[in-house]
């Protein structure tokens, strides 16, 4: 499959090449624009959830009942720090990345790729414990849920640089 | 420019976050300090009763009402109707804080408040409290109460196997035990007995003018004339 697709990327013409090109230069600032405002939301969602933590608030879900079942779990913790305040460490970590290689930083793609990959992975696993091990769903952790899904959807689709720029 | 634009986009992200996450945990953290000593307070002088108490109104309302009451007690039937209406005439002042105190010269009135425990677990507390004081008349003289606590049950939107199940766990007369606790703990020995900020209110001032002015004295820190 990679084979035919190197063959026919060969075999196309300098000028359809050039087109692909500025497509994907057109198309690459608005996936990481909106991979930025992804993070962003994430970013909210984990600041809400961290600074709640330290508050000592028990958080009220909306939609369903299993925030302070989660959330109260031992699972929201990693040793003393909590999950959430790490995602706030992910996602501006990941805003950083999408804001650089929007701009053509050089390795900010594979940055932002690495970092998206490692949460999306984060992600499958904490769904497995609030699905199978803690038996409750915590709303904002779903949103974190579905915020990665997307965001790892939309890194996948950004371009590789054909040339990069420091 | 352009070669700063994302550092300052950085930046201001970074900022934002940070401005915003400290502000709410400034919040959070200054709302439940402020809760933590206003159950201090409400507990002052006697034993905490069941937790968590049954609690209507906002947890910030300078006014905190904790009534002890009997489900098959007449003026308690009363003074629910007035405590709802006083609940409207002061929007976001009052709360009202519930406490099982069933007397046992009434014959139904443990059932009525096991019922109530028993619907508090569905998250239907006060709509079963609502429901026992606007129906006291016919339960009170009723043959056998439990079919028509059933039927109000069904009518507030329960569970009914659960409400049955409930009603017979121990749950429920754990609750009763508590507030019954807290009760002997305050000196309360009749119903309905209040309590208006920590401060015990006379019987005679259970009227909508006396409680009308015992909140006024609560809210503004002086009596109205």
């Amino acid at each position: 499959m990679a084979k035919k697709r190197r063959k026919s990327q060969a075999s196309a013409s300098p000028a359809q090449t050039s087109v692909s090109r500025a497509s994907a230069g057109k198309l690459a600032p608005i996936l990481y624009g909106i991979a930025a405002l992804l993070t962003l939301a994430g970013l909210a969602d984990a600041t809400y959830l961290t600074a709640s933590h330290f508050a000592g608030e028990t958080v009220t879900c909306f939609g369903t009942a299993g925030c302070s079942d989660v959330l109260g779990s031992a699972f929201a913790k990693l040793g003393p720090v909590p999950l959430a305040a790490l995602g706030v460490v992910a996602y501006f970590t990941a805003f950083c990345a999408a804001t650089l290689a929007g701009f053509g930083f050089r390795h900010a793609r594979t940055a932002l790729l690495w970092c998206v990959g490692i949460m999306f992975l984060t992600t499958l696993a904490l769904l497995y414990v609030q699905a199978f091990v803690l038996h409750a769903f915590c709303s904002y952790c779903l949103l974190s849920a579905a915020l990665t899904f997307a965001l790892a959807g939309v890194v996948i689709m950004t371009p590789a640089p054909a040339s990069d720029q420091s | 420019m352009k070669r700063y634009l994302p550092y300052i986009i950085i930046a201001v992200v970074a900022l934002t976050a940070a401005t915003a996450g400290t502000l709410l945990y400034r919040t959070k953290h200054a709302r439940i300090a402020a809760l933590a000593a206003r159950t201090a307070a409400d507990n002052a002088g006697g034993k905490p009763g069941a937790t968590p108490a049954h609690v209507q109104g906002r947890d910030d309302a300078p006014v905190t009402i904790e009534e002890f009451g009997d489900f098959q007690c007449p003026p308690c039937g009363a003074l629910a109707s007035l405590l709802h209406t006083l609940e409207h005439d002061y929007p976001g002042k009052l709360r009202l804080i519930f406490r099982e105190y069933p007397l046992e010269v009434h014959k139904y009135a443990r059932l009525a408040a096991l019922g109530a425990e028993a619907a508090a677990l569905q998250g239907r507390f006060w709509e079963m409290h609502q429901q026992l004081y606007s129906a006291q008349n016919e339960w009170s003289k009723a043959d056998d109460f439990k079919p028509l606590l059933n039927t109000y049950a069904n009518k507030i939107g329960l569970d009914l196997k659960r409400f049955n199940a409930d009603l017979e766990s121990e749950k429920g007369v754990a609750r009763l035990a508590l507030d019954r606790e807290r009760a002997t703990s305050l000196g309360v020995n009749s119903t309905p007995t209040l309590f208006i900020n920590g401060k015990s209110v006379a019987p005679a001032s259970r009227t909508p003018e006396g409680l009308r002015a015992a909140i006024q004295e609560a809210i503004y820190g002086k009596k109205t004339p």
